[in-house]
């Protein structure tokens, strides 16, 4: 077997696997839930057809005897239990380590044995026609990417058919276990009531069916149908159903591929260009029944024609991380390089050199933006193995919890969603180990005996916030403190605000725990949560009640790659801050300074903003120019104004990293290399808001003297 | 065997329609309908008591219906006509009530299609024009 087709099929299994643990984990709460036992079926049903095609042959073995557990619970011969679900979640880590293991070099028997014994266990003595099918389908690994086709039926059955014990409508059932059917009753033929005799049959039928089937599959459900009336099964070629076209089939080509009507008689009507179907009635070409049901195949072949075209269009083909980085970092070479073009054009002032440097631009931008596109994937995606994480350590603690998940469509870069999943796991260990209490103190605090755990992702302009939040006892201040006095990492006599000291978990090695578990509480996880989060250019926030419960707050960039940027200089550095931070940018002039009476204030409309001057942040030691911008940036807290010496104008900045260098300046979050060469350093506007705060720099002071 | 019977309620003709509609009981409901029709008033079809249905009542209701109709002469279902069984069986057997019957009779089907009287498609509404 191809090695890349097996690690193809690995990660459909994860994905698979991560389905199935949250489908699960669903069907406990709700047991009675057919549709999502049906899901559970296919999806083990699809595990075992893909294991046995590319090679892994224990694997689709052991899913099969779930998938036969499964068979039996959607058909309502087994109930849904708590063990049932639990020994399936344990089947499914035992089918991922065979997943890992292709070869089954170390196949553990004795596991194996012991959870199929188990499996065993649930089941009824299963009668030997179900054992025979479950063999068959064991042996038949599923089809992947089976064509579908569309079949017209057409079926006038004999007048005694009902007499004879034949109902129809089992024939349309069937069809519709096909795939999808679409069937039009003819009832033209139908008497007046005096005239009929109720045991006939003068209905007749067409059927339009979309299916992966084969026409024999068709025509083997009709098979009690042959020689007690018309049967005609035929497949619509891709040509009659103009698949390459936008319309759908014309009435004149239903008509006369049905034989409805002759293609002299479509010209004839086609000289009075009205409706078709009525001027084919009018003229006495057809009957209105006939144009009836062309109108029903046509609505119909619409519908499918649409679902075909949406199914190609949802398609889609898996592409290693590493592929995608690899092109990321191509699109961001040629974002720089058509930079230093545009810079170049500029200079040359060549009116078809600025053309085509103005072309390749817009191309680039394109271009950025699709690969930024495809590098976006919903944050639930990092989240999936929540949901088992919280159920299992939940059932270790017997503890009572229920997640909740808010926001999981929220789309963020996969190399964020990679770098989210560690910390997200240690605040989840944290919340359940240490915040939400037992079902019985729970209620003795008033509260409901299950705790609530919430995972809630939201954008927040260029970021986009995700929130662990417990209902469970929140952070002791007090307790946290007298920890940190105690192993000298503040002294007693410290004075801290509240949220200063919440920010003492994130130093390594703390912990307020008085026991360690094989969960938490050594010590070692907010510090990797908080380097985790900021190695991404995120940030941690804390806010906790004690009593009520607690919110860690995860700042993070939507992107890690490429940004929008506005490009500005001060002295002679260059900067960039994230467009998506700026609201506008207006000339500092002597009237904006003047109305301000002396402070560091703008009245901007209706609002007051205060400013602050960049070289003072950063302590650059040059002389501002006479004319100075104002960059009015809307940061996470507050608006404020960024005094600079000159704005360059928007550039597409490709984010590089500053090593060590700028370890300790927390304003700059990356570099960015300019067309000529020059580097211009990424500043964070929200962190520069923070250390104005911190710094408390005056924006009541004196103007500044220049 | 139903219990299927006609009555005269209202000055409208109610054809109660009880236990399976289906090919065994076809006959019972036929004689039913006749009666419904002999009366020579507005016919009501009570299917409130029916536990299931085949082609066999469709076919009647199409046939009473088109009856109805060449006498100028009204049909009302009961409300329960839109019953997810009721709704559901038409729809397995291709009778998509948001359309009309094939049956022509010559009448406007918007208006007087008792049984598609909801539905507003026409021929000219329906179509893509070539």
């Amino acid at each position: 077997m191809n090695m890349s087709f097996q690690k193809v099929f690995m990660e459909e299994a994860q994905e698979l696997f991560d389905a199935l643990e949250n489908d699960l984990i669903r069907l406990e709460e709700n047991k009675n839930d057919y549709e999502l036992i049906n899901q559970i079926f296919r999806e083990m049903h699809t595990l075992k057809g893909s294991g046995a095609m590319f090679g892994f042959e224990q694997l689709s073995k052991f899913a099969h005897k779930l998938e036969t557990m499964y068979d039996l619970i959607r058909n309502k011969k087994l109930d849904v239990t708590s063990e049932i679900i639990s020994t399936s979640l344990e089947s499914i880590d035992f089918l991922k380590v065979l997943r890992d293991d292709p070869e089954n070099k170390n196949f553990d028997n004795a596991r194996e044995k012991r959870l199929a014994d188990l499996i065993q266990t649930f089941l009824p003595v299963p009668d030997q026609a179900l054992r025979e099918k479950d063999a068959a389908q064991a042996d038949v690994p599923e089809a992947a990417g089976k064509r579908q086709k569309i079949y017209r039926i057409y079926y006038k059955p004999d007048r005694d058919i009902f007499t004879k014990g034949i109902n129809p409508i089992v024939f349309f059932r069937n069809l519709s276990a096909l795939g999808k059917s679409f069937c039009f009753a003819h009832e033209e033929e139908i008497p007046v009531i005096k005239e009929m005799n109720p045991e006939l049959c003068y209905t007749f039928w067409t059927c339009i069916v979309i299916t992966d089937a084969s026409i024999d599959d068709v025509k083997d459900i009709f098979i009690f149908a042959e020689g007690s009336g018309e049967l005609t099964i035929k497949e619509i070629s891709d040509s009659e159903l103009k698949i390459e076209e936008s319309s759908v089939p014309l009435i004149g080509d239903i008509l006369l591929s049905k034989g409805d009507i002759t293609r002299e008689e479509v010209e004839t009507v086609l000289g009075n260009r009205r409706f078709f179907g009525e001027r084919a009635v009018e003229m006495g070409f057809t009957s209105k029944e006939k144009v009836a049901s062309a109108l029903f195949e046509q609505s119909t072949l619409q519908t499918v024609k649409k679902e075909l075209v949406s199914t190609t269009v949802t398609s889609s083909i898996r592409v290693q991380n590493e592929k995608l980085n690899v092109l990321t970092n191509a699109v961001s070479e040629l974002v720089t390089l058509q930079a230093r073009l545009t810079q170049f054009s500029e200079a040359k002032k060549e009116v078809e050199l600025t053309a085509i440097s103005e072309y390749l631009e817009k191309l680039t931008s394109s271009l950025r933006d699709t690969v930024m596109m495809i590098r976006m994937v919903p944050v639930e995606e990092g989240f999936t193995s929540m949901h088992r994480l919280i159920r299992d350590l939940a059932k270790d603690l017997k503890k009572e919890v229920k997640l909740t998940i808010v926001g999981g469509d929220t789309e963020l870069d996969k190399a964020v969603i990679d770098n989210l999943k560690d910390p997200m796991m240690h605040l989840v260990r944290n919340s359940l180990d240490h915040a939400l209490e037992f079902p019985d103190e729970r209620v003795a605090a008033g509260k409901e005996p299950c705790g609530q755990v919430i995972i809630k992702a939201e954008h927040l302009g260029s970021h986009v916030m995700i929130s662990v939040i417990d209902d469970g006892k929140g952070l002791d201040s007090e307790k946290i403190r007298a920890k940190a006095v105690e192993k000298g990492l503040i002294a007693a006599s410290d004075n801290l605000t509240e949220d200063e000291i919440f920010q003492l978990i994130f130093l390594p090695g703390f912990s307020t725990a008085e026991k360690t578990t094989n969960i938490s509480g050594r010590g070692v996880g907010m510090d990797v949560v908080k380097k985790n989060i900021e190695s991404i250019r995120g940030e941690v926030i804390i806010e906790s009640i004690k009593g009520s419960g607690t919110k860690i707050k995860m700042k993070l960039p939507i992107t890690l790659a490429i940004i929008d940027g506005l490009l500005f200089s001060v002295g002679d550095e260059l900067f960039v801050v994230n467009i998506s931070s700026v609201s506008e940018c207006l000339e500092l002039t002597p009237e904006i300074r003047a109305a301000a009476g002396n402070r560091n204030i703008l009245k901007l409309r209706d609002s007051i903003i205060p400013y602050v001057y960049l070289r003072d942040i950063l302590d650059i030691n040059k002389s501002p120019k006479e004319h100075e911008q104002i960059i009015i940036m809307q940061t996470h807290e507050q608006t404020l104004g960024l005094v600079v010496d000159s704005v360059e104008g928007k550039h597409q900045t490709v984010v590089k990293t500053t090593g060590r260098l700028f370890a300790n300046v927390k304003e700059v979050t990356g570099a960015t290399i300019l067309g000529d060469g020059r580097i211009a350093l990424i500043l964070d506007a929200n962190r520069i808001a923070q250390k104005v705060n911190e710094n408390k720099f005056d924006i009541q002071s004196e103007i500044r003297v220049k | 065997m139903t219990d299927s019977y006609m009555e005269i309620k209202d000055d409208k003709a109610v054809a109660h329609i009880e236990g399976p509609a289906v090919i065994d009981t076809a006959v019972q409901i036929h004689k039913v309908f006749c009666d419904a029709l002999e009366s020579k008033k507005a016919v009501v079809i009570d299917i409130i008591n029916v536990s299931g249905y085949d082609s066999t009542f469709f076919q009647l209701i199409r046939s009473l219906c088109y009856s109805l109709r060449l006498e100028n002469r009204t049909l009302e279902l009961d409300e329960k006509c839109k019953s997810d069984l009721f709704y559901e069986t038409a729809k397995e057997m291709g009778i998509d009530l948001r359309n009309d019957c094939t049956r022509n009779c010559g009448s406007d089907v918007s208006k007087e299609c008792y049984f598609t009287k909801l539905i507003k498609s026409s021929v000219k509404s329906q179509e893509a024009p070539l």
